[in-house]
C-alpha cells in the first residue's frame, strides 16, 4: 500500500504561479462568487421590503429558516473560494463555490418573482422564469453535493462505473431545471401561485410532468448514489486516505437521514425542523470536504468524531426509547404528563449503560491507540531530539521493539538499514512510504500491530523518515567507501603475503642453495680461491640476511602463526631505538585487524627510529578494550608539531589501514614532549 | 669441535647405531634437499636414509626409518606455515629418541621458543643459510643426537638485544657475561663456550656462575636444562 503525502505535513509548499494574469483572474472570479452572497441577502431583505410594502407579508420570506441558510450558503462560498484558491485544480472547491453561489441566487430570485409576478404582475421582466428556476434550484444544490462525494478526495471518481452514476445525476438534474420550464407550476410557497405561460398542455403536459417528477426523485437517488460511493470509498481505502474520508463519512450517512427527515417534515408540515436539519447538513459538509481534502489535522479526527458519535447514537437511543414508551404508555394510559415523566425515566435508566457501550463500540472503530501512536509522532517530528532516532520513536509508538524501517536509495535500486548497511528482505506486511516521485522507506512489524496504526504512525513520520533516509543513503556511501579501502588494504596485505611467499620459497631458497654450494666448493679449495670463497659464501649470508629483513618487513609470517605479541616483540627487537612491547592481550583477532594493528604499530615505530632522536625510548602497548582492540606507540622524543607533519605518508597510510575496518587514529604531539600515537579498532 | 671434545663434562654420551647417525632430510625446496644431502654426505658419521617433501613424507619417513636425527625445514606442505615445529612437537611423543634439526628463514624467536617449548632435549634451530657452513650443520646434528640443543646465534641475538626496558636485569651484566650468556643460550656447553670466547673453562664457569647469580637463576648441571632455562628466562624479559 502507499501512503499518500499529508498536506499538512509538507510544509507550506508553495503555490504554484501560472502567469500572473491567471491567477489575477482567479482571484477575481473567486471575490464575484463570494461577492454574489451578500448581494443576494440584501436583495432578499429589499424585496421582502417591497413585498410589504405592496400589502404582501404573506409572500416575504421569514428569518426562521433564513439564519440557517445564510450560514450555508456563507459556509460553502467561504470553503469553496479557500479550495479553489488553494487548489484551483480540485473539481471540489468549484462544486462549493457554485453551490454557494445558487444557495444565495435561490431566496434572491424567489423575492424577485413573488414581487415581479404575485404582488406586482408584470412590474418585473422574466419574474415568472426567475420564479421557476427558483424553485428547482433545489435539484442543483443536490446535483451539486453528488459531485462532491462522487469526487472527494482526490477529485475523481471511484471508478469509471460510478462516473457515470455520477453523469446520470447531473443530467436528470438538468433535465429536472429544463423540465420545470415546461410544465406547469408546482411551486412551493411563497410562489404557489405562479402560473407559467410556456408550459404544454393536454397529455403533453402530464407526460413532461411525469418525466420532471421522475429526474428530480433520480437526482434525488443519485445523492443517495454518491454517499454510498462515498461510503464505499471510505471501506476500502487504508492509511491516510481512510483519515480523510472521516470527515465525510458520517455526512454520506446522513443523507438517508435527511432523506428520512424530510418526509418527516413534510408529514408533519413542519417545514422549520427540515430547515434546520437540511440546513445544518450543508452548512457543515463544506467545512467536513475542506478538511478532508486539505488534510488539516488529520488524525484529531479519530478522537472527535468518535466522542461526537457516541454522543449522537446515544441520542438517538434515547429519543427511540423516549418516543416508543410516550406512544406505548399513551396509547395505555392516555396521560400526556404520565407518558412523559415515565419515558424520561426509562431514557435515563438506559443512558448510562448506553453510552458505555456505544462508546465500546465506536472506540472499536476508532481507536485511542492509534490516536497516542500518532501524537507521539507528530510530536517528534515537530521538536525531534538529539539522540532519539525516529526508528527509536516509531517502534515505541507501535508498540513493538522489533519494528524495522528499511530506506529505498533511489541511486542504488537498493533497500538499506538507517546504518547504510544492506536491509533484510520485504515483509509482505512492510507498509510502504512513498513520495510524489519516489519511494523513501518501509516498515515492517510484528503481527501484533495493527496495519491500520503502523500506517498511520508511518505517515505522520514521513518527514523524519524522509530526512532519515538521505541520511541512510549517505551512511551507505560511507559503508561502501570503508568497504572499498577494506578491499584495497586487504588486497595490498595479500600480496604482501604473495611477495613475502615468493621471495621465501623462491630467491631465499636459491641463495641458500648457491650458499651451499659455495660452503662446499670452498672445502674442495685452498689457498687464495678458499679465502674467496669463503667471502663470497659471506656475501651470500649477508645477502639472505638482509633479503629476510626484508621479507620479514614485508609480511611476517610470525604474525599469522603467533599473533601481535610475538610479531611486535621480534619487530621491536629490530628497532633501531630501544623498544619495549606490552602486549597485554592473548586474543588473536582476524588477520586483518592484526595486520592492521602491527603495521601500524611498526610504521608509529620507525616513525620513532626517524624521527624521536637519540637517548629516546618508545613502548608500545597493545590492549582489549570493551570497544575491540587499542594500541599506543609512545616515545619520550623530540616530538613534533601535527600541523606542520600531522598528515605525513605515514599517518596517512595508519588512518587508511584503520579506518578501513572502522577505526581511529590519534597523533598527539609537540615540540619537545615526544609522541603519542594510538589507535583503537573495532573487532 | 674434535670428537674428544664430545665427552667433555656436562655433555652426553653420543647415542649412535653402528657409530653413524641416521639422518631423515625433509625440505620442499629441492635445491635446499640436496644441498642437505651433499653437505651431510662429507662426513662419514652422518647417514641421509630417507628424504622427504612435506610434513605427512617425513612422519611416515620417521615411523619407517626411525632416524636418529630428523633435519626438516619449518615451513612445508600442506599449510607452508610451521610444518617443521609441529612435526618436532609430534615427534617428542611418537619418536622420543628422535632428534629435530629445524631450518628456517625467520630469525624470529617466537619460532625457537615454540620449538623448546616442550624441553630443549634433542631439538635445534637454525636459520637455513648454516646449511652453508658444513661443520655447523654436521655439529648440530651430533648436537642434537647426543641429547643437546642448538639454537642459532642470530635468534639469540635478537633475544638478548630485543626487549631492553628500563630496569632489564641485563643491563646489570658486564660486557662478558653477556656474550657468555648469549653463547650458552645458543646451547654450547663450557667448553664450547670457552672456544667460541677464548677464554679457559674455568674463566666461563666463574662467568656462569657471577651471571646466574644476578639473573636468579640457578646454574643448571645439564646442558640443554640450562639452556631452556636461558631462553626462557630471556624470553620472559620480551
Amino acid at each position: 500500500m502507499t501512503a499518500t503525502v499529508p498536506r499538512a505535513l509538507r510544509g507550506r509548499s508553495p503555490v504554484r504561479l501560472g502567469p500572473v494574469g491567471r491567477r489575477r483572474l482567479l482571484r477575481t472570479v473567486v471575490a464575484l462568487a463570494v461577492a454574489v452572497v451578500p448581494a443576494c441577502i440584501a436583495l432578499v431583505v429589499v424585496f421582502d421590503e417591497l413585498l410589504r410594502d405592496a400589502g404582501r407579508p404573506d409572500l416575504t420570506q421569514g428569518l426562521t429558516s433564513g439564519v440557517v441558510y445564510v450560514l450555508a450558503m456563507v459556509s460553502a462560498s467561504v470553503v469553496g473560494a479557500g479550495l479553489v484558491l488553494h487548489r484551483p485544480r480540485h473539481p471540489v472547491g468549484w462544486l462549493f463555490l457554485g453551490l454557494g453561489t445558487l444557495q444565495a441566487v435561490g431566496p434572491a430570485l424567489t423575492g424577485y418573482a413573488a414581487y415581479g409576478a404575485i404582488a406586482r404582475p408584470g412590474s418585473l421582466p422574466l419574474a415568472t422564469m426567475a420564479g421557476l428556476f427558483a424553485d428547482s434550484v433545489f435539484v442543483l444544490w443536490f446535483v451539486s453535493i453528488a459531485l462532491v462525494f462522487h469526487l472527494t478526495p482526490d477529485g475523481r471518481a471511484l471508478s469509471p462505473r460510478w462516473a457515470w452514476a455520477a453523469r446520470a445525476t447531473v443530467g436528470a438534474g438538468l433535465l429536472s431545471v429544463a423540465l420545470v420550464f415546461l410544465t406547469p407550476s408546482h411551486a412551493e410557497p411563497p410562489l404557489e401561485g405562479l402560473d407559467n405561460p410556456l408550459a404544454a398542455g393536454g397529455a403533453v403536459a402530464d407526460v413532461l410532468d411525469i418525466a420532471r417528477s421522475v429526474a428530480v426523485i433520480l437526482t434525488g437517488a443519485g445523492l443517495v448514489v454518491a454517499a454510498v460511493s462515498l461510503l464505499v470509498r471510505f471501506r476500502r481505502a487504508r492509511g491516510t486516505a481512510r483519515q480523510q474520508l472521516l470527515w465525510l463519512a458520517p455526512a454520506a450517512v446522513l443523507i438517508p437521514v435527511l432523506v428520512a427527515a424530510s418526509f418527516v417534515a413534510s408529514y408533519l408540515r413542519s417545514q422549520a425542523v427540515l430547515d434546520v436539519v437540511a440546513g445544518l447538513f450543508v452548512v457543515l459538509l463544506p467545512i467536513a470536504t475542506a478538511l478532508a481534502i486539505t488534510q488539516y489535522h488529520l488524525f484529531d479526527v479519530d478522537r472527535i468524531l468518535s466522542r461526537a458519535l457516541t454522543y449522537a447514537l446515544l441520542t438517538a437511543v434515547l429519543a427511540i426509547v423516549y418516543v416508543v414508551v410516550v406512544v406505548a404508555v399513551g396509547a395505555a394510559a392516555g396521560g400526556s404528563q404520565l407518558s412523559a415523566v415515565v419515558a424520561t425515566l426509562a431514557a435515563v435508566s438506559v443512558a448510562g449503560a448506553a453510552r458505555r457501550r456505544l462508546q465500546d463500540a465506536v472506540d472499536r472503530r476508532f481507536n485511542r491507540r492509534r490516536f497516542d501512536a500518532v501524537r507521539m509522532v507528530r510530536h517528534f517530528v515537530r521538536a525531534p531530539e538529539p539522540g532519539v532516532s525516529v526508528e527509536d520513536v516509531l517502534r515505541q509508538a507501535a508498540g513493538d521493539p522489533s519494528l524495522r524501517v528499511a530506506y529505498w536509495v533511489d541511486g542504488r535500486r537498493e533497500w538499506v538499514s538507517g546504518d547504510g548497511r544492506p536491509a533484510a528482505e520485504l515483509g509482505a506486511d512492510d507498509v510502504v512510504l512513498a513520495g510524489h516521485d519516489r519511494t523513501i522507506a518501509r516498515v515492517g512489524a510484528g503481527p501484533e500491530v495493527p496495519p491500520g496504526l503502523l500506517r498511520a504512525v508511518v505517515t505522520e513520520a514521513r518527514p523524519e523518515l524522509d530526512n532519515a533516509g538521505l541520511r541512510a543513503a549517505v551512511a551507505l556511501q560511507l559503508v561502501e567507501v570503508r568497504e572499498s579501502r577494506a578491499r584495497i588494504v586487504s588486497a595490498a596485505d595479500a600480496s604482501r603475503r604473495e611477495i613475502e611467499r615468493n621471495l621465501h620459497d623462491g630467491a631465499q631458497q636459491h641463495l641458500v642453495a648457491l650458499a651451499v654450494k659455495l660452503g662446499l666448493a670452498r672445502r674442495l679449495a685452498d689457498g687464495d680461491t678458499a679465502a674467496l670463497l669463503d667471502e663470497l659464501r659471506t656475501d651470500v649470508q649477508e645477502t639472505l640476511t638482509q633479503l629476510r629483513e626484508l621479507a620479514h618487513g614485508i609480511y611476517p609470517p610470525l604474525l599469522r602463526e603467533h599473533g601481535l605479541g610475538e610479531a611486535l616483540r621480534t619487530a621491536a627487537a629490530r628497532a633501531v631505538r630501544p623498544t619495549t612491547v606490552d602486549v597485554a592481550t592473548a586474543r588473536r583477532f582476524a588477520p586483518g585487524a592484526e595486520a592492521a594493528v602491527y603495521f601500524c604499530c611498526l610504521e608509529a615505530m620507525q616513525n620513532a627510529g626517524k624521527h624521536a632522536g637519540d637517548g629516546a625510548s618508545v613502548t608500545v602497548h597493545v590492549g582489549e578494550t570493551d570497544a575491540g582492540v587499542e594500541f599506543e606507540v609512545s616515545d619520550d622524543g623530540a616530538g613534533f608539531d601535527p600541523a606542520v607533519a600531522g598528515e605525513s605518508h605515514g599517518f596517512v597510510n595508519m588512518r587508511d589501514r584503520l579506518g578501513s575496518l572502522g577505526g581511529r587514529l590519534t597523533v598527539d604531539s609537540g615540540p619537545g614532549r615526544g609522541t603519542v600515537v594510538r589507535g583503537t579498532l573495532p573487532v | 669441535m674434535t670428537p674428544s671434545a664430545l665427552a667433555a663434562p656436562g655433555t652426553l654420551p653420543p647415542v649412535t647405531t653402528g657409530g653413524r647417525v641416521r639422518v631423515v632430510v625433509a625440505d620442499d625446496a629441492l635445491l635446499v634437499r640436496e644441498g642437505v644431502q651433499r653437505v651431510l654426505g662429507l662426513y662419514p658419521d652422518l647417514e641421509v636414509v630417507a628424504v622427504a617433501g612435506d610434513l605427512d613424507e617425513l612422519l611416515a619417513a620417521v615411523e619407517q626409518h626411525r632416524p636418529d636425527v630428523v633435519v626438516t625445514d619449518i615451513r612445508m606442505p600442506p599449510t607452508s606455515s610451521d610444518e617443521g615445529i609441529r612435526a618436532a612437537t609430534q615427534l617428542r611423543r611418537t619418536a622420543p629418541d628422535t632428534g629435530v634439526v629445524v631450518l628456517s628463514q625467520y630469525a624470529a624467536p617466537g619460532y625457537a621458543l615454540e620449538l623448546l617449548s616442550g624441553g630443549s632435549q634433542r631439538r635445534a634451530y637454525l636459520l637455513k643459510e648454516r646449511i652453508s657452513e658444513p661443520d655447523q650443520l654436521a655439529e648440530a646434528v651430533r648436537e642434537v643426537a647426543r641429547g643437546g640443543s642448538v639454537v642459532d646465534p642470530a635468534v639469540v641475538e635478537v633475544l638478548v638485544a630485543g626487549a631492553r626496558p628500563a630496569g632489564d636485569p641485563l643491563a646489570g651484566l658486564t660486557r662478558r657475561e653477556l656474550e657468555v650468556l648469549e653463547q650458552i643460550a645458543q646451547g654450547k656447553s663450557n667448553a664450547g663456550v670457552a672456544a667460541s670466547l677464548v677464554l679457559t673453562e674455568r674463566a666461563v664457569e666463574k662467568h656462569i656462575n657471577a651471571l646466574f647469580a644476578k639473573l636468579g637463576l640457578t646454574a643448571e648441571p645439564e646442558v640443554h636444562r640450562r639452556v631452556s632455562a636461558v631462553l626462557l628466562y630471556l624470553a620472559s624479559l620480551r
